[in-house]
């Protein structure tokens, strides 16, 4: 269990590149990287975001948010992320989840 | 073959370590918030220092401030202004940079923008539409993309890619490979339709009713508001627009959006933008299709209605299922 670093809430999206399959998750508040969540060990964390706290869900190579103190719950609503350049945003929470791994064929920025 | 990709693993991770060894050029990252969505600063270089990276956020938070005064005596305001005067020209009306109240009204500049309401009703609208509040929000965005990227260039990056909630412009490369630039899907949160080719630069945005919205009812309303009616514009899904500055395209997305495509786009030599409708026909002028390489074949959004009723089907299945394990 990875305990709340900072606190947050939401109206977050969610995106995702045509990568390849992640192999980790790191979680940022604000400016910073709170955690790398290896995407092949099962488990729930619990991070502090700005306005709340919110949990992240590693199962199976895929990581999703499916608790937030956000108000359009936008965040989980966008569902697994699994490939290199999936987010979850969070933005009144400063709370973003982002699936990063070896992956040369990655995105470097999605639009849209 | 195994032999031969376990030599170039094995070279490849040694002429990185070399490299960082030697201090060679990398990718550094800065993400941090601003302008009401995620900022996400790129560069390729041999050092992203702390004072740089707080150099920038400085610089955000002052535009953020200035956007947030909306004083019409500031000269940046002022600037801004005058774009958003000639695209409410060019579209008769339907891009307005005096909707503040309507937008207000609608609550699409409140944290709880996508909490599902009522909508306002027409006398609300129309009572709305007479205010003349300054708001330069569709424009806003994309100013601070292009002064972020413009101090970058003045502190001697020359490979970078700013990215503020998709308003992006892109320069230079990532060491020897170009950066790679995916355009998402309106409808498939997982999916993209392609690529764009940065070719030294690349200053690009996109206007889409899926970036914030609520629901009531089940029908869609969502922020890109057509100043004639006071109603969400209907015609699109998203529109994405490549321009010289990243403003340029902020306002274009916004002003082809609410116009429905009935725009005046004479001034411009040679307009660059791609459009989704409604019923999923993407459309793209030349100038866009030359910096564009799809993932789907010509002429051919890659999805129909019926498959993305399937996506959100299977989403919402394996949604509650997580739900039921917890």
């Amino acid at each position: 269990m990875l305990l709340g670093l900072l606190g947050g809430l939401t109206a977050g999206f969610g995106r995702l590149a045509r990568g390849s399959e992640g192999t980790h998750a790191e979680v940022f508040v604000g400016n910073e990287r709170v955690a790398l969540l290896d995407l092949s060990r099962p488990h729930t964390y619990t991070i502090k975001g700005y306005i709340g706290a919110a949990t992240v869900v590693v199962d199976a190579g895929k990581a999703r948010v499916t608790q937030a103190p956000c108000s359009g719950k936008r965040c989980i609503h966008v569902g697994w992320l699994s490939r290199t350049g999936d987010a979850s945003l969070c933005v009144p929470n400063r709370l973003m989840v982002k699936i990063a791994g070896v992956a040369e064929n990655s995105a470097d920025a999605i639009v849209g | 073959m195994k032999i031969y990709r376990a030599l170039t693993l094995t070279l490849t991770t040694l002429a990185a370590t070399v490299l960082s060894a030697c201090g060679g050029p990398e990718e550094h990252e800065l993400l941090t918030y601003g302008m009401g969505t995620s900022v996400i600063i790129k560069v390729y270089a041999d050092d992203f220092p702390a004072a740089d990276k707080d150099a920038l956020i400085k610089e955000l938070r002052y535009q953020e401030a200035v956007f947030k005064k909306n004083d019409p005596a500031d000269s940046t305001i002022n600037y801004l202004l005058r774009d958003a005067l000639r695209y409410q020209k060019a579209t008769k009306g339907a891009f307005s940079p005096y909707l503040g109240a309507l937008i207000d009204l609608w609550g699409f500049d409140s944290e709880d923008a996508a909490v599902s309401r009522k909508p306002p009703s027409d006398d609300q609208i129309r009572q709305a539409l007479t205010q003349q509040k300054l708001n330069l929000y569709a424009l806003a965005k994309g100013y601070t993309v292009d002064t972020l990227a413009r101090k970058l260039e003045r502190m001697g990056y020359k490979n970078y890619i700013v990215n503020a909630g998709g308003d992006l412009i892109a320069k230079g490369k990532k060491g020897n490979q170009p950066w790679r630039v995916d355009v998402r899907h309106p409808r498939f949160v997982h999916r993209t339709v392609g690529q764009l080719k940065v070719d030294g630069k690349l200053a690009v945005a996109t206007s889409g009713d899926y970036q914030n919205y609520f629901v009531y009812e089940n029908e869609w309303y969502h922020h890109l508001l057509d100043g004639r009616t006071g109603k969400p514009a209907r015609k699109y899904q998203a529109v994405t627009v490549i321009a010289d500055s990243v403003m340029e395209a902020d306002a274009m997305a916004t002003a082809i959006f609410v116009s429905n495509g009935v725009i005046d786009l004479t001034d411009k030599r040679d307009p660059a933008f791609m459009v989704t409708t409604q019923d999923y026909h993407q459309t793209m002028t030349p100038a866009f299709q030359k910096r564009f390489i799809s993932n789907c074949p010509p002429n051919d959004p890659c999805v129909s209605r019926d498959d993305y009723a399937k996506y959100a089907e299977e989403r919402d299945a394996k949604m509650n299922g997580t739900n039921d394990k917890k």
